[in-house]
């Protein structure tokens, strides 16, 4: 298509581009720095340098506590996902069972159902369950939403593997168990920790679930953001903001190490 | 394909309709709990090393006061520990008391909640220990409530963005010629904005009850390009602080900090305030009531009442305590004159639903 | 179909879903029928009959409509850029998509309410300028909200575009060319109707997120603006009329799928979900 183009042309894409992803980028480059001001109001540009809203927010107990509980949460949640998410994706793409369709279409429905009508759903359960506003109801939910990622991933992964592999194993002697563990399982391994990071970073940046999920005693960082972007009073928050992007922004930079896509190549 | 999917159906209706056997309505933690009567001194609470109390007030720089000029001293004195919510609502109270899952210790709460129609909801307090003889007795205690601090709420304006002419009442509010500029308004239905509309309209603070809801809304209409919501007391202070609204309806107290904590050029009309209280409250079935109240007790003593008054400016309500004395000219109480309004918290209760819904469309209008 | 082994595997993710995902679903159709008790299909009507909830109705779909719009005149010339440039700065791009793609929601709106308001970056940049003598009132109103939505959805129009485009054999375009078409027409007549498959996926997959928003709106939003997940958290909040809040809820879900119905005639499902959730 390259050699069509006209000069024009080509600066007007160019600067269309160039505002598109100016548009796209804005937020994060307007937040970031004014997480380092020194004034005690939200300003851009902002004014001196200080790492205060950085210490405010690792020592007032209120954004230590939900950054520790933030944290604990995503954990638990990537973990419980990424097996059942793992497992589910093997059925799937190498199973043959009655129904394959209707489950597919369930493990992919979190990504549809509008998040609200799941955070009521789960806030209601929880209060009828007795478990309350904790560690345990949250992660449940986190986990919910979180399984089609992980599925998606492990099941692009085994895709894209030549099955020939596993004739050659099975030809070769192996076991169906060793075939799966020595040929199959490394194989999956870059979707696996794909899918682990996409979960990992939907827990991490949950807010709307997680605001009828918690109380006074047990917050996260995103809902004690959601709280304190109401009022909006110290630049605390423009830490706590840049802090969420920065984690998201290495685990993602992480996976285009570990994973290069395949659309790139 | 279909067998499968039938399965999974009918095992998904089996788990609902066993989760749904739960009661859909109030569930009692087991039979009624008889009222609490606590001895003792209210002034000299006893030692309850491995208490945690949950107080849930308006946060902010409210939070703040109630933390310094109460809770610190608390847990010097008692060993009690606290936990800080601040996102105080009567609706929350509700549904915590109905889903019988109590996490709220002290609650405070402003006129519209504590009377004895909401006594379902409320532990009844025990005024055998909690000094009621000394609360001033305009604030309207109730069995189940008892008033902790007074204050007003005010016009505030700020004075670069109302171009330096002074609004000299709600009348003003009300006028987008005379002073050009949005206006900051509490979303809360029985907050005041309807009594706030009237009193700009002419009617005289005596005469505000019943509500003449179409009246205030006509008024509503005339600023409603220029009205910003703000949720939260500490919404308001940044609101008018930082000039993004010229005017404001807001709580003194928070005014207050806007002026001398952020140094903001902000000012406080008190022609036409409307003086309120507020109040603490024990949800029923709490955990910790017995030891809810007697901080209560110790909180409203006339040796501790004023206390508060030392870092926001919010009056005391015992007859005997004695505000701080930097504050005194910044307590709403001192500006109380003819045209000081107040509210009539029976009647705000008993049309809250009325009122609430009035709001709502007027809002999405 | 004869079941294997495999698919024992799938059974725990299933059960999970079941019970943390489709159980409340369920629990909420069920209450929209029976709070208040002998509820029937009250609450439904009481919905209808309310010309405030109308007017949400209306103004969510409205929002949607408008938002699709934005994120398709940006996204697919944008698209369209990333298949005409060198690998290299397609990876730059593509990644310029991706990180807010995978950043949080409430961080970005948040830093938009920071640009947009009249005191913010954009108003006071303006001022200075002395291109504008008010603050333009960006935040409290719908392009506040148009704004904020159109950032965060405008991977879900990139992604399935640029899919589709960048399968378009180049062929074709070089085959117009030969035949005397100009380069408009080729792309008129060629790679426009070639790409629609993506567009339509585009335009579904971020018409139904938009229905279901709430954080934008709440913090951008004016109380005109109120969209229905707004509404809904309030019944469950303020007045804790669950009842009507499940049915709202159900309401929502229904018109969910009714587009998602109606778009499967024309765009494979799945493959719209199932490519949101890859990269």
């Amino acid at each position: 298509m390259s050699d069509s183009w006209r000069q024009p042309r080509r600066i007007l894409m160019a600067a269309l581009g160039f505002l598109t992803i100016l548009y796209l980028v804005a937020p994060t480059l307007v937040i970031v720095p004014m997480s380092f001001t020194e004034a005690r109001i939200l300003s851009f540009p902002p004014q001196g340098f200080s790492l205060e809203w950085y210490e405010r927010m690792l020592s007032d107990r209120q954004w230590s506590s939900a950054l520790v509980n933030s944290a604990q949460v995503a954990i638990l949640t990537t973990s419980l996902s990424v097996v059942l998410g793992t497992l589910a994706a093997l059925a799937l793409v190498r199973g043959r069972f009655p129904g394959r369709t209707a489950v597919n279409g369930l493990i992919l429905a979190p990504l549809i159902v509008p998040i609200v009508i799941i955070a009521i759903g789960m806030f209601s359960l929880v209060v009828r369950w007795r478990i309350g506003t904790s560690l345990v109801g949250l992660v449940l939910a986190h986990t919910a939403l979180a399984v089609p990622f992980v599925v998606v991933s492990v099941s692009a992964s085994l895709r894209t593997m030549d099955r020939n592999l596993e004739l050659a194993a099975a030809n070769l002697g192996a076991t169906p168990r060793q075939t799966f563990l020595r040929v199959t399982l490394p194989h999956i391994v870059p979707g696996v920790i794909a899918g682990a990071i996409f979960a990992f970073i939907t827990s991490w940046d949950e807010v709307v679930v997680s605001i009828f999920l918690t109380s006074a005693r047990f917050r996260t960082l995103p809902v004690e953001m959601w709280e304190q972007v109401r009022t909006a009073v110290d630049p605390t928050v423009a830490a706590v903001a840049t802090t969420l992007l920065v984690v998201t922004t290495v685990l993602l930079l992480v996976l285009l190490v570990v994973r290069r896509p395949a659309q790139l190549r | 394909m279909r067998r499968g999917m039938t399965v999974a159906a009918v095992l998904a209706a089996a788990v609902v309709v066993g989760c749904s056997s739960g009661a859909t309505g109030p569930e009692p933690q087991g039979a009624a709990a008889s009222p609490v009567k606590l001895t003792g001194d209210a002034c000299d609470p006893p030692r309850q090393d491995g208490v945690t109390l949950t107080l849930a007030a308006q946060g902010g720089a409210y939070q703040d006061a109630l933390t310094k000029a109460w809770e610190e001293p608390y847990t010097a004195l008692t060993g009690v520990e606290w936990i800080n919510d601040g996102n105080s609502s009567n609706a929350t109270v509700r549904a915590q008391v109905e889903s019988g899952q109590v996490t709220w210790d002290v609650v405070d709460v402003g006129s519209d909640f504590g009377l004895d129609a909401h006594k379902a909801l409320l532990e009844p307090l025990d005024f055998g220990l909690i000094p009621r003889d000394e609360m001033n007795p305009d604030l309207r205690a109730t069995d189940y409530r008892v008033p902790v601090m007074t204050y007003g709420t005010v016009l505030a304006y700020n004075t670069d963005a109302s171009t330096g002419k002074t609004p000299t009442g709600w009348a003003d509010f009300f006028d987008p010629s005379k002073i050009p500029g949005k206006r900051g308004v509490w979303d809360y239905a029985t907050g005041g904005i309807f009594e706030m509309a009237l009193l700009a309209d002419g009617v005289a603070p005596a005469d505000l009850y019943p509500l003449d809801l179409d009246r205030a809304a006509a008024k509503l209409d005339a600023i409603k390009d220029d009205i910003v919501l703000w949720g939260t007391g500490a919404e308001s202070r940044e609101l008018i602080g930082s000039g993004e609204v010229a005017m404001s309806m807001m709580w003194n107290g928070r005014t207050w900090g806007a002026i001398h904590e952020d140094n903001r050029p902000v000012d406080i009309q008190w022609n036409q305030q409307i003086l309120s209280a507020d109040y603490f409250v024990v949800p029923k079935g709490s955990p910790n009531r017995e030891a809810a109240m007697r901080f209560i007790a110790w909180a409203v003593c006339a040796a501790n009442n004023g206390a508060l008054s030392k870092y926001i400016p919010y009056g005391p309500t015992n007859v005997n305590s004695e505000p701080d004395a930097a504050m005194v000219d910044d307590l709403a109480v001192s500006h109380v004159d003819d045209s000081t309004a107040y509210f009539d918290d029976a009647y705000l209760v008993d049309h809250f639903d009325e009122i609430d819904a009035a709001w709502q469309d007027w809002k999405s209008r | 179909m004869r079941v294997n082994r495999w698919a024992l595997l799938v059974l725990p993710a299933t059960l999970f879903l079941l019970a943390f995902f489709v159980v409340p679903l369920l629990d909420m159709s069920i209450r929209s029928v029976t709070e208040p008790p002998d509820a029937g299909l009250s609450n439904y009507t009481r919905f209808f009959e309310q010309e405030a909830n109308l007017r949400v109705l209306t103004n969510t779909f409205w929002i949607a409509t408008l938002t699709t719009l934005v994120c398709l005149l940006i996204g697919f010339p944008f698209a369209y850029l990333m298949t005409a440039v060198p690998g290299r700065i397609a990876g730059l791009l593509l990644i310029a998509v991706l990180l807010p793609f995978w950043s949080s929601l409430l961080v970005r709106t948040f830093a938009w309410q920071v640009i947009l308001r009249d005191t913010g970056l954009l108003n006071s940049f303006l001022m200075d300028l002395g291109l504008t003598r008010e603050p333009l009132p960006l935040v409290r109103t719908t392009t506040g909200v148009i704004i904020g939505m159109s950032h965060i959805l405008l991977p879900f129009m990139v992604l399935p575009i640029w899919a589709v485009l960048r399968r378009i054999d180049p062929e074709f375009s070089r085959a117009a060319a030969n035949l005397g078409a100009s380069p408009a027409t080729a792309f008129r007549r060629v790679v426009l109707p070639l790409s629609l498959p993506g567009v339509l996926a585009g335009c579904l997959l971020v018409f139904v997120l938009a229905l279901g928003f709430y954080i934008t709106p709440a913090l951008l939003g004016g109380p005109r603006d109120q969209m229905i997940s707004q509404l809904i958290v309030e019944q469950v909040q303020r007045t804790l009329d669950w009842g009507f809040a499940a049915a709202m809820s159900v309401l929502l879900m229904a018109f969910t799928l009714a587009i998602l119905f109606v778009a499967s005639r024309a765009v494979r499902v799945q493959d719209v979900f199932g490519s949101a959730g890859e990269e």
